[in-house]
């Protein structure tokens, strides 16, 4: 246990000082929400109405792009392979990192979601639910990006193949994240509760297929 | 028997699509059988062995 | 390496002296029959209470008989897996001879059986009579019908094949499943083709949102995954358990899929959508239909046969030109 949180507190500690890949995910994230009215002009009621999309798409898609670097830089400097031949299980060396993935990217993001709303004119009861439905919806997503690192770990064509494969996984997530914004009775709570089965499930399962790729990447 | 209605251009088109992918496929299929056999039979004349068969030697 | 050359070092003794074959059988015929009474007593009682009538006309009603199914299915599985680990002993089942010489007899007749009832079928959907509320369109059905089906069963096969390899290390489960992604991917290419074709007469637009359109073309997307997976790594070994991997992830997420397109779907009804197809079909609409969901079935199994041989041949090659490479050191057993 001790290891297991010893490994998050370098993954935060080593993102904390770098900085540059929070950073990253961050500009893309408002740059992709901020150039979609550029495309669909500045009607300010069509994007109030279609603005929990975007936010979890842009939000979705600056995911993906950052999980890659979690695993790259520790495999390119040999790190991972220590790790993986170390004592800890590769189970939960492949958690660890989609919990450091989640708080140093996951987490910011949903702070600057309130501001990329503003520029999409979400409604002010809208936002609430979103950022709800984005805590209880996103730990999953870091657990499947996670596994979807992993299995694409050095290869050559890996950054563009990753969210080829993810992005078909994701669907659950981005329709109960925008259907808990639904004005429907009962869609909040119901889209809630999904998410939170959605990450339970990823949590419990995802860190077990990483693993498994985890391992294959060092034969 | 072909008078299919106003919607005959559609069905046509999926029949055409369903010959034309599955043709593919069976093409796809047996061609690399065939290849291959090919192949293997020209490694085998250029003398190269199985294992299972260097053991015989 | 040649992925059909992996050394033969996990595998788990098997523990045949533990019970005779007779107490196993008793013993896995008791599990599965006092599973189903119970599960059969409950769901019998939950539909009376809920409905006041025992509720065949659900899906749930059958989901003791599932069970049996799918029990008697794993059974099978465990034990042509136990013989199959039983029997490397004396033969190398990763041997894919066996595999070569019965496709090689099978094959033909199978191609003859398939064109025929292919014929049969196509005769059988131009002569049935159009649909009272979808007139002749309906006869894309035929071939929508199928094509959707094996795309599903297609990645079940994957799947399964898949766990095979992962599990078991066995070869041939990698042939088969590197053999299946791209049958798949076309019947599902297929499946939705076809269903935008009929789409635009019945609905107005080639594409519409409805909830099964938009899961096979999530599912076509899983295909390209694997597919595109496979390439990207050159060791074949390497590349197999990859996609092994992912395609269990897909296996995994693709009934949640599903369900949320399905939620999505009902969240956003569009108002003017004739059902497909609803629960009655009538007879003579319906006996095309599995005669040709038959034969396409067969024409895959044809197809899926044909690949695998082709790709075990191809390894063949590739573990000959390793072994001359390396100068007949250390083979391949292939």
């Amino acid at each position: 246990m001790n290891a297991f949180l010893a490994l998050i507190g370098r993954d935060l500690r080593l993102a904390l000082r770098q900085g540059s890949a929070v950073g990253t995910a961050l500009g893309f994230y408002l740059v992709a929400v901020a150039i979609i009215p550029l495309g669909l002009g500045p009607d300010l009621n069509l994007l109030s109405r279609i603005a929990p999309g975007i936010l979890w798409i842009s939000f979705l898609l600056s995911a993906v792009l950052s999980v890659d670097a979690l695993f790259q830089e520790d495999r390119d400097d040999g790190s991972l392979d220590a790790l993986v031949l170390g004592p800890l299980p590769a189970e939960l060396i492949a958690a660890s990192k989609s919990i450091a993935h989640w708080v140093t990217t996951c987490v910011p993001l949903i702070v600057v979601t309130p501001l990329a709303g503003l520029l999409l004119n979400i409604q002010a009861e809208a936002l609430p639910k979103l950022l709800a439905a984005l805590l209880a919806g996103t730990v999953g997503v870091s657990f499947v990006a996670g596994a979807g690192a992993a299995l694409t770990l050095g290869l050559r064509k890996g950054a563009l193949l990753l969210p080829l494969l993810i992005l078909p996984l994701f669907t659950p997530f981005l329709i109960f994240g925008v259907g808990a914004m639904a004005t429907s009775a009962g869609a909040f709570e119901q889209s809630i509760l999904l998410l939170f089965a959605l990450s339970l499930f990823s949590v419990a399962a995802m860190p077990f297929a990483a693993a498994l790729a985890l391992r294959l990447g060092l034969e | 028997m072909f008078d299919l209605g106003p919607n005959a251009g559609f069905i046509w088109i999926s029949y055409g699509a369903a010959v034309l992918l599955i043709g593919g496929l069976i093409v796809w299929a047996w061609a690399g059988e065939r290849e291959q056999q090919q192949r293997l039979a020209g490694l085998e004349r250029r003398g190269l062995r199985r294992r299972s068969s260097q053991q015989e030697l | 390496m040649s992925g059909l050359s992996e050394p033969q070092t996990v595998r788990a003794p098997a523990e045949d002296t533990m019970f005779g074959p007779a107490l196993r059988g008793w013993l896995a015929f008791m599990v599965l029959a006092i599973g189903w009474s119970v599960s059969r007593y409950y769901v019998g009682v939950a539909n009376l209470e809920a409905n006041g009538n025992p509720g065949w006309d659900t899906w749930l009603w059958w989901v003791p008989e599932i069970m049996v199914v799918v029990g008697i299915l794993g059974l099978f599985i465990l034990v042509v897996s136990l013989e199959a680990s039983n029997h490397s002993r004396i033969a190398n089942l990763a041997n894919p001879t066996p595999f070569m010489r019965m496709s090689g007899e099978i094959l033909p007749r199978l191609a003859l059986v398939t064109a025929l009832l292919i014929a049969a079928g196509l005769a059988m959907s131009f002569r049935a009579p159009p649909d009272d509320l979808q007139g002749q369109a309906a006869r894309i059905m035929f071939i929508h019908v199928p094509a959707a089906w094996l795309s599903m069963a297609c990645y079940t096969l994957t799947a399964i094949s898949s766990a095979g390899y992962l599990i078991w290390r066995h070869p041939l489960a990698d042939v088969s499943a590197k053999a299946a992604v791209p049958i798949g991917a076309t019947f599902t290419l297929l499946a939705l083709l076809t269903g935008s074709l009929w789409g635009k007469p019945m609905w107005g637009a080639y594409w519409v949102w409805d909830a099964r359109l938009t899961s096979v073309l999530i599912l076509f997307f899983l295909y390209l995954g694997l597919i595109a997976l496979r390439q990207a790594i050159d060791d074949p070994g390497r590349a197999g358990r990859a996609a092994a991997i992912l395609s269990l992830l897909g296996a995994v997420n693709i009934p949640i899929i599903k369900f949320s397109v399905n939620w999505w779907n009902t969240l956003h009804q569009p108002a003017s959508v004739i059902r497909a197809g609803g629960p009655t079909i009538h007879p003579a609409l319906l006996i095309p239909l599995l005669v040709m969901a038959f034969a396409f079935t067969l024409l895959f199994v044809a197809l899926h046969m044909k690949a695998m041989r082709a790709e075990i041949l191809r390894r063949r090659c590739e573990a000959m030109i390793a072994i001359h490479v390396r100068g007949g050191g250390e083979a391949a057993n292939v």
